[in-house]
């Protein structure tokens, strides 16, 4: 037994490597078993999601800025994409990079001041607040975005409209996603928000700017949320304020990263396919799927903290660690 | 714009702000007392008007019964999330993000209830007193807000006498100021939480009563009514009453003049955009509070 | 009266108690020394039952307490004076009192114990309605102790009240105290860095170090041993 745990300590990062690279494989060869058109796109929307999931836990889980207004960030990339688009005729490939430039230009607005708020009550009614005012802003200003009857005929990525495409973009996105997660949190930034998660007096005494840090972590993910919004917005080919700017975007990323486990790298993943999957093969609950989420949340807020991965992984290497003393306290007798 | 016409809009502000005074009073004692933001408070605002709305039509109740049984249907459904949910949190500390998590949850679960059940369109509510009245022929003044004005007056009346003359209102402060200490003083702070919770929950209930006829009954307009209560209760200093009292009139008095100004499809953003402004120019309110010794 | 037996308590995995026992006896007064971090507030949190105990048990009156919820040690007749004073600082000082009362419903009883409390402190009286945030230091851990008495305890704890407080303003208070045991045959549990005027006034003492009771028995026995002079009496 004590072999296994042995095992795990040692070869954390290769065993970490080997799952990734059998979930990748798992997700390439996907298109190939799937026959049905419609499980490609749930599955295109997990992936979606896990981007978004992925960016709002590094910010939020790693960083420890809580912002509720993060879908404005998803939602922006989505319209600044979509309208470039549509108002200068400029291809959706090349549009994409400018709306996750203009979610990065909004996130640093967003994130500026909120930092400058002491207290994490404010800062998350602060982005909750700002976050809303830019949906007011595109919901009434029809001139410019048609508010909510909706911005359509988006021009599309792919003129042949085969999904299978549009998954492997999405595929491709989400790698890249993860490896700019990876690289963050294994960096000495990320070493760094390591520490400004335990201990902000800590870190300030250390002499990290942490400000700086957060920032700059939030512009990352700012940008990788409206590059996913971008594609969202040309995938789709329609876009409403509520939709991609609205609070319910906000419950559904806050629930997943929740069940996942948050301040863990596969926990967002987890989270958002799991939860994705299952409400969108549930299409009978569809009304009620606002009301699950919401449920789950407060379920997994109060039993299951850190999520389902983050309390695995914590019992994993608890039951490890003991282990481990229990053979050093051998040795040394001896 | 003459003179009736900015009487008229102050006074209107004036009603709707003593509305808004509550409901920022009851979020500051749970801020204060609990330690948590309750992002859920609007949505007692809106089962208030909900269950009123409800014994009214469906159960064809007169008036001051319909009021009466709201209020406390409010009350109790409060102590049974109380139970259910805010308690168990409590018992399990650590991690300072999870009460405000807890009560998003909330939040949205009693929203898309609230849709479900009574479903999208916006529901009326007949005023409670169908006059309108000509002060001094100046300006004219709805049955409904005088009404409303001497509710919430007395109401915020006794809730002051509570919270400075009483045993309990003693109570309540110590436990806001220093709950670890107050317990030695023999007093049961989980139940000086469940007091304060429910308390809270119906007077934010009392606010969703009396406005609904005004306003109009729907699933969303708890989230509007919780950025108010949030500037309220910032504005006037946590866990500070009287504050809360004032910013909640000032708070309803800038609105009624930004909305006739801007428009009332701002009227959320203006909301808002004071909750920012609120934030950053005083986050200890205009009241503050003084630090403990 | 109240009995401290072997008791280990921890925060989080560090430990800060080790079995550490003591016994305070009826009408006595005993002093608790020990530098900073010797582990003195974490025991009187234990007994207050502010902070979980990991094993051993309290007892009070010859029952068990360790598991009694904190707001019943009133009930009990345990009172606390915290250390900080920790006043209700926007609170008026009448106020403050009438909290330390909290537990009695008679009103009558009530006016008595605010009666005797003026007495021990006359300006209470005349400066009932001032915030207790605006009073001085020396003030304040007179209207805490006052606080404290408001239920005329049988069994006194005081953490560390002399801290921060001029000389003269100590003497007054450590009067004050021994007038309270005499006045009112409460038991005193006293827990202080100034070494030489709590032996002076208390009858017993325990020394702590480190989450370690090192040195117990009789104040005349402590005040001469030359350890106690020599760590704590600066000698």
């Amino acid at each position: 037994m004590q072999n296994i745990y042995k095992l795990i300590l040692l070869r954390k990062k290769q065993i970490a490597f080997v799952s990734a690279a059998a979930a990748l494989l798992t997700l390439i060869a996907m298109p190939f078993v799937v026959t049905k058109i419609y499980y490609i796109h749930v599955l295109i929307l997990c992936m979606m999601f896990s981007c978004i999931t992925s960016a709002w836990n590094l910010i939020a889980g790693y960083a420890g800025v809580f912002s509720f207004g993060f879908q404005a960030l998803f939602g922006t990339g989505a319209y600044v994409s979509a309208l470039l688009s549509i108002h200068f005729g400029w291809s959706p490939w090349i549009t994409m990079w400018m709306g996750a430039a203009a979610a990065m230009a909004v996130g640093a607005l967003v994130a500026i001041p909120s930092l400058k708020l002491k207290e994490l009550p404010y800062i998350c009614i602060a982005t909750l607040c700002m976050g809303e005012i830019i949906r007011l802003i595109a919901s009434n200003f029809p001139e410019l975005t048609r508010g909510e009857l909706g911005l359509s005929q988006i021009p599309k990525l792919f003129q042949d409209n085969i999904k299978v495409k549009s998954y492997y973009l999405m595929l491709v996105i989400l790698v890249v996603t993860l490896m700019i997660v990876v690289k963050i949190v294994h960096s000495p930034m990320g070493m760094s928000l390591k520490a400004m998660r335990d201990s902000q007096e800590a870190s300030e005494s250390l002499g990290i700017n942490i400000a700086g840090t957060k920032i700059r972590i939030y512009m990352v993910g700012a940008f990788i949320a409206g590059f996913t919004g971008a594609f969202y917005a040309h995938y789709m080919n329609i876009l409403t304020p509520t939709s991609v700017l609205g609070t319910a975007l906000m419950t559904q990323y806050v629930a997943m990263c929740l069940i996942g486990g948050i301040g863990t790298i596969a926990g967002p993943i987890l989270g958002s396919f799991t939860i994705t999957a299952s409400l969108e093969l549930l299409r009978k609950l569809e009304d009620y799927r606002l009301i699950i989420y919401a449920l789950l949340i407060i379920v997994t807020i109060i039993f299951l903290r850190d999520g389902i991965w983050g309390t695995f992984k914590s019992l994993i290497i608890a039951r490890a660690e003991k282990h481990q003393n229990r053979n050093i306290k051998k040795e040394t007798i001896v | 714009m003459n003179l009736s016409y900015w009487i008229e809009m102050i006074m209107s502000g004036v009603v709707t702000g003593t509305c808004y005074a509550m409901i920022g009073a009851g979020l500051s004692l749970i801020w204060g007392t609990l330690k948590m933001v309750n992002l859920a408070h609007g949505e007692y605002y809106m089962l208030g008007s909900y269950f009123l709305w409800t014994l009214l039509t469906v159960g064809n109740m007169p008036l001051i019964p319909a009021i009466i049984i709201s209020i406390v249907g409010v009350v109790i459904f409060a102590a049974a999330v109380h139970f259910a949910a805010i308690r168990p949190l409590l018992r399990k500390p650590g991690w300072n993000m999870s009460p405000w998590i807890l009560t998003l949850g909330l939040q949205i679960l009693l929203q898309n209830l609230a849709l479900k059940i009574w479903g999208e369109l916006y529901r009326n509510v007949p005023y409670f007193w169908n006059t309108v009245f000509k002060p001094w022929n100046m300006f004219t003044m709805s049955g409904q807000r005088i009404i409303i004005l001497t509710s919430t007056a007395v109401i915020i009346i006794a809730l002051m006498t509570v919270i400075k003359k009483t045993r309990l209102g003693r109570a309540i402060i110590a436990t806001s100021q220093d709950g670890e200490y107050a317990m030695m003083m023999g007093i049961n702070i989980k139940q000086i939480y469940f007091i304060t919770y429910t308390i809270s929950a119906g007077l934010a209930a009392v606010a969703g009563i009396l406005l609904c006829p005004v306003y109009s009954v729907n699933p969303w307009m708890g989230a509007t009514v919780q950025t108010k209560g949030l500037v309220v209760c910032i504005l006037g200093g946590l866990g500070n009453i009287e504050g809360a009292i004032i910013a909640g009139i000032l708070m309803g008095i800038v609105e009624s003049i930004a909305v006739s100004a801007i428009g009332s499809e701002w009227r959320d953003a203006i909301a808002y955009i004071f909750l920012l402004g609120v934030l950053y120019m005083k986050p200890s309110g205009l009241f503050g509070k003084k630090k403990g010794v | 009266m109240l009995k401290v037996d072997s008791v280990n308590a921890f925060y989080g995995d560090v430990q800060t108690l080790f079995d550490v026992s003591m016994e305070i006896r009826e009408n006595e007064i005993v002093t608790i020394l020990g530098s900073n971090g010797a582990g003195k507030t974490t025991l009187i949190k234990t007994i207050c039952n502010l902070l979980p105990i990991r094993s051993g048990s309290i007892y009070y009156k010859e029952e068990r307490i360790d598991k009694v919820p904190p707001y019943k040690r009133v009930d009990l007749g345990m009172s606390l004076v915290p250390e900080g004073r920790r006043l209700f600082p926007d609170m008026s000082v009448m106020d403050n009192l009438l909290l330390g009362a909290y537990s009695l419903r008679d009103k009558k009883q009530i006016q008595e114990n605010l009666e005797w409390v003026i007495s021990l402190f006359p300006w209470l009286g005349e400066r009932s309605k001032q915030s207790a945030g605006t009073l001085s230091g020396g003030e304040q851990q007179m209207c805490a102790i006052a606080r404290g008495l408001m239920i005329r305890p049988q069994l006194v704890i005081f953490d560390e009240p002399s801290l921060g407080l001029a000389p003269v303003i100590v003497d007054q208070i450590f009067e004050t105290l021994s007038k309270i045991t005499r006045e009112n045959n409460s038991t005193i549990l006293l827990i202080e860095q100034n070494a030489q005027t709590a032996l002076e006034i208390s009858d017993r003492g325990y020394v702590l170090e480190n989450g370690h009771v090192v040195l117990e028995g009789s104040s005349d026995m402590l005040l001469g041993s030359p350890e106690i002079q020599k760590s704590y009496l600066g000698l």
